[in-house]
């Protein structure tokens, strides 16, 4: 009895957590699967319709948000990670009033989205904002680049790289932090320049730290609604309507559940699609190099 | 108080007798001078509204002092005001009331009622609110009564009314008489653009907010070119020559005269009101419910005048904000009582005197006040309500097609003929029906 209880312990003792995980995070999971294989009135489940609701993101538009999510999480992920590198290689230097850089260059990550929205938004503003003023102040232009696909895109992706670089920015400092200086040092005694230290030394040892940044900023970047909601609403012409604006407005504005549950089934693939690809490219390869 | 006397029954001497009568009569008379409960219980509601109490704005003071009418007659009512968004609410309410979790009450933006229909988060009125309502005071409101009722059930009550097209213009960089046409318009503001170094004209194409800052002046632009928003057959009435001439002109307003800038897509209506309030455009179409907020910025200097139409001023394009009850509520009779007292002519005068907003009951405009000055602009929309009527009633996901004809105006920005838009947008609205 006593042998039976002992080696079921460890399970009973994992149950609360296990319940908790399953309500939270597989329950909404396969919820979501489950509403995207049936047709929807509101909120209410109706019958199973094979693959119907996916349709809805195989025609123009549904193409037109594929191609801007991979526009601006890629250009975003470039932009921030690069960033955060050259700030990290930067602020590891030994600069005077390092310690107040650092803050300074965290202050965008206190911020919240909707500030951060609202906050490029009226950057951009066409009427009132400081560049327009100055566009017009110093070249007699207007600037207005919410207005046109290209600006819209570009400025959704600088305030989202401006939110989301701190949050790198960290991880890239504590991963050159913790590369031994022996090994600066031992390079300098061969002759090795600093750009050599960089490219053969720091990127390297950084290399998984850098993959980690990656798949974690990928991950918000493909579920991220409220930049490109407060900020462009889609628009325009749906050049900035991301897949993860698309779950939103199909469930909230369209009250199309169905359309919205396989938009998310789409989304949580691509994440896992992605995640699998960086771990056996970087993870597993990279990994094994760094270690050698 | 009592001595005992011969045997064993009480006896009330003289002074105790006239000490306790005194005090039963103060008693009553501190009873009497309270309104007599409605309800026998304490009850407590909860109340979904767009306006924070804790603002400072005129709309939300307004709000709270139509709430402090209701309690003070009904102080075993007690109401709890939890401001939501009115972007989100719609949303809001459906999600709180399918998890069991609304709100008892809901103020919701104009085009939600059909939705919230559709969802089943509304509860029907008719047991609870206006039981003996004679047909003259059901004929009191403003707004048309069947505009809130689905399969027979009275749904909502209009909180307030709205005139979405009223043309705004800077009286003192726009002189003259506003034309009542397109033609005369584009012809009026070319010059007074150029003199002033400004758009003429703006509007915005953007779908936030569910695109009301372009559909708000669309809508009625089609039924003065004679074609319809929605047909009674539920498809959509603008795919024709008539339906594809406000698109036209707003085209040729952008590219041809260039009286409204090109960067358009973009624009919200808060990018609008902004814009006005700053002197930044000569003029625009918003809704009368924030003539206030401009007011206050621009003073007399803000004049306005009718929607300008193809052939002569448009169709007023009346609607309104409603309070519901929602399916969640277990208090339906303090419910009921709620609502009847928000929209009660003493609520909703002072709404119209602290908020500016237009009142949802014809016999509140008998008050004395609505023929003063500080009256002036919701007498300028009652009266163009009143004389160019053109009242209908929203689909079910009309946010869906509003957002939808907003993307076809930016598309059409970029190039799109308008023909090829708008069949877009007539195939997407059946998906849309069907699904």
């Amino acid at each position: 009895m006593n042998t039976i209880v002992s080696r079921a312990s460890p399970y009973l003792l994992l149950t609360p957590a296990a319940l908790i995980i399953f309500a939270i995070t597989l329950y909404p999971i396969v919820n979501l699967f489950w509403i995207a294989f049936h047709g929807t009135n509101y909120f209410q489940i109706g019958a199973f319709n094979g693959g119907a609701n996916f349709l809805s993101l195989f025609n123009a538009s549904g193409m037109r948000s594929f191609m801007a999510t991979a526009i601006f999480v890629i250009a975003s992920d470039i932009l921030a990670l690069s960033l955060a590198i050259f700030l990290a290689l930067l602020l590891e230097a030994p600069l005077r009033s390092r310690g107040l850089l650092r803050t300074i260059v965290m202050v965008p990550w206190l911020v919240s989205q909707v500030v951060t929205a609202l906050l490029w938004q009226a950057m951009l503003d066409s009427n009132f904002g400081p560049l327009a003023h100055l566009a017009q102040v110093m070249f007699g232009m207007s600037f207005a680049p919410l207005g046109d696909e290209v600006g819209a895109m570009a400025s959704m992706v600088v305030a989202n790289v401006w939110r989301s670089y701190p949050f790198a920015l960290v991880l890239m400092l504590a991963a050159l932090q913790s590369i031994p200086s022996e090994m600066y040092e031992a390079a300098r005694i061969d002759g090795a320049t600093r750009w050599q230290e960089l490219r053969y030394i720091s990127l390297p040892m950084a290399g998984q730290t850098a993959l980690v940044v990656l798949i974690l900023l990928t991950f918000e970047y493909l579920t991220l609604v409220t930049i490109p909601f407060i900020m462009t609403s889609g628009g325009p012409n749906e050049a900035t309507y991301l897949l993860s604006l698309r779950v939103w407005r199909e469930a909230f504005t369209n009250y199309h559940f169905g359309y919205s549950a396989a938009t998310g089934v789409v989304v949580f693939c691509l994440n896992l699609v992605l995640a699998l690809v960086y771990i056996r490219k970087f993870a597993i390869k990279g990994g094994a190099d760094v270690q050698r | 108080m009592t001595k005992p006397i011969k045997g064993n029954a009480p006896r009330l001497d003289r002074r105790t007798f006239l000490g306790g009568s005194a005090l039963g009569l103060a008693s009553l008379a501190a009873a009497s001078s309270f309104p007599r409960p409605a309800l026998a219980k304490q009850v407590k509601l909860t109340y979904w509204s767009p306006l924070d109490p804790k603002s400072n704005n005129a709309r939300s003071k307004a709000e709270t002092a139509m709430i402090e009418l209701f309690t003070k007659s009904h102080p075993e009512i007690t109401v709890e005001v939890q401001p939501v968004p009115w972007q989100v609410m719609g949303q809001q309410v459906i999600q709180a009331v399918m998890s069991g979790s609304g709100p008892d009450l809901a103020q919701l933006s104009t085009t939600n009622l059909p939705d919230q229909v559709g969802a089943g988060t509304a509860a029907p009125l008719d047991d609870v609110v206006g039981k003996k309502w004679t047909q003259a005071e059901k004929d009191d409101f403003i707004l048309p009564w069947d505009n809130t009722v689905y399969d027979g059930q009275k749904m909502a009550y209009y909180w307030n009314s709205l005139l979405n097209n009223e043309f705004w213009y800077l009286k003192t960089e726009v002189e003259g008489e506003i034309p009542g046409t397109w033609d005369g318009l584009q012809s009026f503001l070319t010059p007074l653009a150029k003199k002033q170094g400004k758009p003429g004209f703006l509007t915005g194409l953007s779908q936030q907010g569910n695109a009301i800052e372009f559909t708000d002046w669309l809508i009625p632009s089609f039924w003065a070119c004679g074609a319809e928003y929605v047909t009674d057959t539920g498809e959509v009435g603008f795919l024709n020559e008539n339906g594809m001439k406000p698109f036209q002109w707003i085209l040729d307003m952008v590219k041809v005269h260039k009286l409204t800038p090109d960067n358009i897509s973009a624009l919200t209506r808060d990018n609008v009101l902004d814009a006005m309030k700053g002197r930044k455009a000569l003029s625009t179409i918003l809704t009368s419910n924030i003539v206030a907020s401009a007011r206050s910025a621009l003073g007399e200097d803000l004049g306005l005048a009718r929607h300008p139409g193809p052939t002569g001023p448009c169709p007023a394009f009346a609607a309104g904000k409603f309070i519901m009850m929602t399916k969640s509520c277990r208090e339906q009779e303090a419910a009921g009582l709620f609502i009847e007292s928000m929209i009660s002519k003493e609520a909703q005068l002072i709404n119209a005197k602290t908020a500016k907003e237009l009142p949802a009951r014809k016999s509140v405009v008998a008050d004395p006040w609505f023929a003063t000055h500080e009256a002036a602009d919701l007498k300028f929309a009652m009266d163009y309500m009143a004389d160019n009527p053109h009242f209908f009633k929203f689909p079910k996901k009309t946010d869906f097609l509003q957002t939808r004809l907003a993307l076809a105006a930016q598309q059409m920005m970029t190039g799109t003929p308008i023909k090829q838009a708008l069949e877009r947008v007539a195939a997407d609205w059946d998906q849309a029906r069907k699904a």
